[in-house]
């Protein structure tokens, strides 16, 4: 096993920017956890004397207009960024994998009624769907996970119809079905979890994207509340000052790319792992 | 002996893998005369295709490399061409052609047969557009394609396996080759069909004095066609010799025990097969040694030095890499009877005008346009603890049945009374009982077990499910008495299916369909995608378990070879019908169905002066499709007896002797 894990991350970080992307993830994950440790000031706490700063030695990446320190609130934006992304992946996920799993097992007229819901939910575009969310339910941290997730929803639910609808035809499944498994049984312990990989793939891809979609939320003011750091609200409040203070919506900005591009490119390099086309290559 | 087309001198492929140097060519050497045909057989991994393909360089390298080792064709040495050099490109296809396994994939979908025979045409030959087609129809109608000049427009999809083949031939003599080789090429098609493609390529052979290679894996096939046979194992030639040499006097202990165990249309049904114990030797762990002695009843110490034998040499053309002369190779290997087992009168299961049809639907409202009748009153009874075959070529139905009477499928009408009770119409929830008692044994045992289970986990699952074990203690010793039932060891059990070999994984699913004890199992094809070598190991253990438990088959397979040894009465289908039911000496000694006699006709038996002597009726054409079955009975359009009533009317079954059950109108032309 320990062997078996080994091999997989040599074939994983073979790619060089794979390992790079992964360092990045790390370095914003430690940032997350241990944001007081890894921030040098308090992120809340003003100085209106000394607003707009730029690079000191005091203040890293300088100042915003209340005098906050930049640096500081970038690392508890990533505590926003890493729970809403991760949270909201994993809620659509667990709800698309299941709608997936049933519409591609049972088939006939369940995957019809699932899968036009899904166009349906497709045909919106997310952000305005999610906009639209927020504007009935109110801005909260668990209000933007949930509007989020079920923006998410559709994609896994594809994916995993699709995926199952080729595994369900496996030996093995009807192996299953003859040794008396129920439905549910089968489902759960023959179809699960050989359709789990690209999921996963897909899941680490679409954390990048919703921490973009959690940025802009914010961006727009529809997402975290004030005073509560958030990169996606640093750049509006950042890109008025513009002209005179270009870290302040740069550096938040940059922090975004950074996480956003690491968690695709991470994605995209567990995926060429796991393909077992690919593996043999490098 | 004249002068060699071909000669191979000491070829040595290796192949860099993370695992280590993988040898998978070890100094073979062979020759072939022009108009010859060779046979070149061996298991899945002994090199035989390998070597044929390093010799015009169509492996990729790396991680192939060719060491050493000459490759002599019409006088010159060929591997000393670069892989993509214009010599070695007019060499291959001009000089050296190649057929493969897969009729279906290897030709364009989106070109026509026609473009495709005359690309290589205008490639090789200096033909103009006009020759070429010309040349491309006149090699369609060679390789018995009818109506070539309009056919030669058609796509590959309009095509059946059996004529893609021939498709295919056409293509590789286009260019006048000196040698053809065939790489399993009739391993896909049926029975029937596959005579008809190996009878077509002795025929161009005759007619054009081309050299013939056929590489396989069957012993059988070959004993008809070829004049010298190469055995290859683990890389290495074991044996060569004149056909009548290798099967009359096999001299290696390969050769030997693969002659053994074959079963055979004229084999002894009471004795148990030889087999040759273990699994084939995994090239990467060669160490050096005879690479047969780990499975070699008669090794002794020198054989496991690290030095290959030297040949023994029996004639010019006849030689065994092996220490002993075959004289000296005695005992070891004693003929034991088979188990028996008993067979009551009553019947376990009885199956009554069942019918499975698919629709076939057309457009995006999914109108229903038709059926595909994939089982067409199908009728038959299984006794308590006898072993029922079923044999068919493709489409006949043998799988949808199996997976109907598993309740896999539903039923469209009929009865399944399995132990008095009619199983058809129960709902799933009811079937718990049924899912205890009756079990199936797949063909292909790569995708049969769960990969991301333990092999423990997939044995103790109906176990778990039917609650056969009241204790963790109590579920674990099942396991290891299901492990050690059929033959493997108990300790692998947390181990992941694909580290298993293909023998062993089979083992597995035999395994796990007995931990439910159950009374019934259903075979579908067990051995057909297992080495040959193995075939016999896991027949006999399907045998012996029989006896032991008490268990009732339904053994499927296209062999009818293998049918005959395991069963007790078979029942032959075609296209969904039930063609014939007879006990198994009846069937193989006078078949009523013509049907079943072209069907006996078309096997192959592994013994030249046999086959020499055995009249050769080949039937016409190819099985058709199930959608577009013949009207009346559906074997007429091939049928050489078939008269006016037969295309009209679906001649019913009958019982014509004791348990004998024929369904045609003509079977007393057969007696």
């Amino acid at each position: 096993m320990l062997q078996k894990a080994r091999k997989f991350c040599t074939v994983l970080f073979s790619r060089k920017i794979v390992l790079v992307s992964a360092l990045v993830i790390l370095f914003f994950a430690i940032c997350a956890i241990a944001s007081p440790l890894m921030a040098p000031c308090d992120p809340y706490e003003q100085d209106l004397s000394r607003r707009l700063e730029g690079v000191s030695s005091e203040h890293w990446l300088g100042t915003d207009q209340l005098g906050r320190d930049l640096y500081s609130r970038i690392v508890y934006g990533s505590r926003v960024a890493f729970m809403v992304g991760i949270l909201a992946v994993i809620a659509a996920a667990v709800m698309g994998c299941a709608i997936g799993l049933v519409s591609g097992y049972f088939g006939g007229w369940v995957d019809q009624v699932l899968m036009r819901l899904m166009e349906a939910q497709m045909s919106i575009p997310p952000l305005i769907l999610a906009l639209a969310l927020v504007a009935v339910f109110g801005r909260s941290i668990p209000m933007l996970i949930f509007v989020l997730g079920v923006s998410a929803i559709p994609n896994f639910a594809r994916m995993m119809r699709g995926q199952v609808l080729s595994v369900r035809e496996m030996d093995y499944v009807a192996a299953s079905r003859i040794r008396g498994n129920s439905n549910t049984a089968t489902m759960v312990r023959h179809i699960l979890p050989n359709c789990i990989s690209p999921i996963i793939v897909i899941m680490t891809q679409s954390i990048g994207g919703s921490i973009l979609a959690e940025a802009s939320m914010s961006f727009l003011g529809a997402g975290i509340v004030p005073p509560t750091a958030s990169w996606g609200a640093m750049v509006n409040d950042g890109y008025s000052y513009i002209y005179d203070a270009p870290l302040f919506a740069l550096a938040p900005g940059v922090a975004i790319i950074l996480l956003v591009l690491a968690f695709n490119i991470f994605g995209d390099g567990l995926r060429d792992a796991l393909d077992p086309r690919l593996r043999g290559a490098l | 002996m004249g002068e060699n087309l071909l000669e191979l001198r000491g070829l040595q492929t290796v192949f860099h893998t993370r695992e280590g140097l993988v040898r998978a060519v070890d100094d073979v050497s062979l020759s072939v005369q022009p108009g010859e045909i060779i046979g070149i057989v061996g298991e899945s991994g002994s090199g035989k295709s390998v070597s044929m393909m390093s010799m015009i360089k169509l492996i990729s390298m790396p991680p192939g490399e060719i060491v050493k080792g000459e490759a002599i064709f019409e006088g010159q040495d060929i591997l000393r061409y670069e892989q993509k050099s214009p010599e070695l490109q007019r060499i291959r296809g001009g000089g050296i052609s190649m057929i493969f396994q897969e009729p279906m994939t290897s030709l364009n979908p989106v070109m026509t047969i026609g473009q495709q025979i005359e690309e290589s045409i205008l490639l090789h030959l200096k033909y103009t557009k006009a020759q070429a087609r010309a040349r491309a129809i006149e090699l369609l109608g060679m390789v018995g394609i009818p109506d070539p000049e309009s056919r030669i427009d058609h796509y590959p999809n309009q095509f059946s396996g059996g004529m893609r083949q021939r498709v295919m031939i056409a293509m590789a003599i286009s260019c006048n080759p000196k040698l053809l080789i065939a790489d399993e090429a009739t391993t896909a098609l049926d029975v029937t069909t596959q005579e008809q493609i190996l009878n077509l390529l002795r025929d161009i052979v005759r007619q054009t004095n081309m050299a013939l290679i056929i590489i396989t894996h069957n012993l059988s096939i070959i004993a008809r066609y070829a004049q010298r046979i190469y055995v290859m194992y683990a890389g290495n030639i074991a044996e060569q010799g004149r056909s009548e040499e290798l099967f009359y006097h096999p001299s290696h202990p390969y050769t030997m025990g693969l002659l053994r165990a074959i079963p055979r249309l004229d084999s002894d049904k009471s004795a148990r097969l030889l087999s040759i114990p273990g699994a084939p030797l995994n090239p990467a762990q060669k160490t050096g040694c005879c690479p047969f002695a780990p499975r070699c009843p008669y090794a002794v110490d020198r054989c496991r030095q690290p030095v290959m034998p030297t040949p023994q040499i029996y004639s010019d053309t006849h030689r065994a890499a092996c220490w002993f002369r075959r004289e000296e190779l005695h005992g070891g290997l004693a003929l034991e009877k088979a188990h028996t087992h008993p067979v009551a009168d009553k019947p376990l299961l009885e199956v009554r005008q069942l019918c499975k049809y698919f629709p076939v639907t057309k457009g995006i409202t999914r109108r229903k346009v038709g059926d595909v009748k994939a089982l067409d009153h199908v009728s038959f009874t299984i006794r308590q603890g006898e072993t029922f075959g079923l044999v068919g070529e493709s489409g006949c139905g043998k799988t949808t049945l199996a997976k109907t009477l598993l309740r896999l499928y539903d039923a469209t009408s009929g009865e399944i009374i399995f132990k008095g009770q009619n199983i058809a119409p129960l709902k799933e929830r009811h079937l718990r009982e049924l899912r205890r008692e009756v079990q199936f044994i797949f063909q292909d045992p790569y995708g049969s077990l769960d990969p991301r289970q333990t092999a423990g986990n997939v044995v103790g699952e109906a176990v778990r499910v039917h609650h056969l074990a009241k204790t963790r203690k109590e579920y674990e010793r099942r396991i290891d008495e299901l492990f050690t039932a059929v033959g493997l060891d108990p300790a692998l059990k947390n181990r992941a299916p694909h580290e298993f070999s293909g023998g062993q994984r089979q083992r597995l699913c035999i395994a796990s369909a007995l931990a439910s004890d159950p009374s019934f199992i259903i075979c579908d094809e067990p051995i057909s995608a297992l080495d040959v070598s193995i075939q016999s190991q896991i027949l006999n253990l399907l045998i012996d378990l029989q006896a032991e438990r008490n268990l009732t088959y339904l053994f499927i397979a296209h062999d009818l070879s293998v049918v005959r040894h395991v069963s007790d009465r078979i029942m032959v289908m075609y296209l969904g019908t039930v063609m014939e039911i007879a006990p198994w000496q009846d069937l193989y000694e006078h078949p009523l169905h013509p049907y079943t006699k072209a069907l006996l006709s078309a096997i192959p038996v592994p013994d030249p002066v046999v086959e020499a002597n055995r009249p050769s009726a080949p039937i016409i054409g190819e099985v058709p499709s199930l959608i577009n079955r013949p009207s009346g009975c559906v074997f007429h359009n091939r049928c050489p007896y078939a008269t006016e009533r037969c295309k009209k009317e679906f001649p019913p079954l009958q019982e014509v002797n004791e348990d004998h059950i024929v369904a045609c109108f003509e079977w007393e032309k057969l007696i």
